[in-house]
């Protein structure tokens, strides 16, 4: 008896491990979206109800996700990628409506959704909506640039400018884009200079966005055209140029 | 007193008890690892992780620790023995709910501890994102969070008096502990203007006498403030404070109502 059952659990071990390491939770990536979420009244409800009395560790739980979605979103083409996008765009809201001061969540709104090709939009949006919250004016200000560069509604920018002047830590900074705009000067060469300034304060793992955004705009003809005429030097290399009008 | 001290005791000894204890004192450690993982506010997410641990020990001791032992006591007759000696239902009842909120002490005072000398250590080994501010704010929000258990352990005892078995309780323990999870956040939704313009408003005021009924889990706002390092008004936390004792308060002397005349035979 002794010995059948000990046969029987030699037998079964194995059986075990080979079966767990073929369930694909051992892939680690999620699930491609079947379908678009769109974010609404209801999602919002949803989520805080689900949250109850943890809505910042919820609210962690989806940038955590978000994490796992942009691996996955990076290396997509066509329409599943436009998915995988909604899916990250989703997340983002879900964690700002949590936590409405969550600067990673900020963070990653204009470092990854603002420069994503039919996300701009959504997510100058979130930055207006959830900027304001926090002590830093950073997130304004790049909602401001997005605004400007990508959206083309200089009223608008101008708007996020004045908000981001606001803010102690990127007061002159805000100043001189929004100079920048009400004196025309807003070439190629300031918004290469602010997308790298930019990219120097992301981590190198996630300015895949902001380097392919930068390698566009430099291969663009204009820019090319303005860069053998122009030399003046960009006002976004650093804090201390920043509000010298060009 | 002698119950209180034997409750204390008698829950002191589960091993159960002595694993959440040795857990309240790493798990504040091992949530360093999920912590690092992010970009910018890494105190505020270690608190998140601290606060939400603290939620899952004090619900586990209140499911598993408290509702059997109060359960097995009325279902199996137990309280007999304790009500033999010259001692009121009132009394049984009271000793054993102040056993109970003491043995949750040393549960969040160890987490406490841990959690302070965890903020201490990032706060020193990531200067940038967090504040050392932190190291005693969240301990102080962590004191604060053991106020709702104790009106939910004031509702559990309601709840077993009323109920016929431990099942039933666990059913109806549960039941309100969901809602309570859940109907604040509605609540909060229900009272923005462009939602309440479209709902009826007898359905507003049945979502709020629910809300009145439940004990207030919800401290969300709480949380997220300790978190980011805002302390609240001392008025907020006073009615906080207050909120929770009482509404302990009323459960409990409702218990005490109803036990008085339970059929114990």
């Amino acid at each position: 008896m002794a010995l059948s059952r000990l046969g029987l659990l030699l037998l079964l071990i194995p059986l075990f491990v080979w079966s767990h390491a073929r369930l694909p939770h051992g892939s680690g990536s999620p699930p491609a979206p079947e379908m678009a979420r769109d974010w609404d009244q209801r999602s919002e409800l949803l989520h805080g109800m689900l949250a109850g009395p943890v809505p910042g560790f919820w609210a962690d739980a989806a940038i955590l996700q978000l994490f796992n979605v942009f691996d996955a979103a990076r290396y997509t083409k066509g329409e599943l990628r436009r998915r995988w996008w909604r899916e990250l765009a989703y997340l983002l809201h879900e964690a700002l409506s949590l936590d409405p001061r969550f600067r990673d969540g900020l963070r990653l709104t204009e470092g990854l959704l603002g420069y994503e090709p039919g996300f701009t939009e959504e997510a100058v949006d979130m930055l207006e909506q959830f900027g304001p919250n926090v002590a830093s004016g950073e997130y304004l200000l790049v909602a401001s640039f997005l605004a400007h560069v990508e959206l083309h509604q200089t009223e608008r920018a101008l708007h996020l400018a004045a908000m981001a002047a606001d803010k102690p830590d990127v007061g002159s900074l805000a100043q001189g884009f929004a100079a920048k705009l009400l004196l025309q000067h807003h070439g190629c060469k300031a918004a290469l200079a602010f997308l790298e300034y930019r990219k120097s304060r992301m981590p190198q793992a996630y300015a895949d966005q902001l380097q392919s955004r930068i390698e566009r705009m430099r291969k663009d003809p204009a820019c090319q055209k303005e860069a053998t005429h122009d030399n003046v030097r960009p006002a976004f290399t650093n804090g201390s140029e920043a509000g010298t009008p060009s | 007193m002698a119950l209180m001290r034997f409750t204390f005791t008698e829950v002191f000894h589960h091993r159960a008890y002595q694993l959440m204890m040795l857990a309240c004192l790493l798990l504040p450690w091992l949530m360093l690892v999920p912590m690092s993982l992010f970009l910018l506010d890494l105190g505020k997410v270690l608190a998140d992780l601290l606060f939400t641990t603290e939620h899952m020990m004090l619900a586990g001791f209140v499911f598993f620790m408290a509702l059997p032992l109060m359960a097995r006591d009325i279902e199996q007759k137990v309280c007999h023995l304790l009500l033999s000696v010259p001692m009121s239902r009132s009394t049984y009842l009271l000793s054993r709910y102040l056993g109970m909120a003491a043995a949750m002490l040393p549960l969040t005072g160890l987490l406490l501890l841990s959690s302070a000398a965890a903020f201490v250590f990032v706060a020193y080994q990531w200067p940038d994102y967090t504040t050392l501010d932190l190291a005693w704010g969240v301990p102080l929000g962590e004191m604060l969070l053991l106020l709702p258990y104790l009106a939910l352990l004031g509702a559990l005892f309601l709840i077993v008096v009323l109920a016929s078995g431990s099942s039933e309780s666990m059913v109806f323990l549960f039941s309100v502990w969901l809602l309570s999870w859940s109907v604040p956040p509605v609540l909060e939704a229900l009272m923005r203007p462009e939602v309440a313009a479209k709902m009826p408003h007898g359905l507003f005021v049945l979502v709020q006498a629910l809300e009145y009924m439940l004990p207030d889990l919800s401290s969300a706002r709480l949380s997220l403030d300790v978190a980011h390092a805002h302390w609240p008004a001392p008025e907020m936390l006073l009615a906080y404070a207050c909120e929770h004792l009482s509404y302990a308060g009323i459960a409990l002397i409702l218990a005490m109502l109803r036990f008085e005349r339970r059929d114990l035979a």
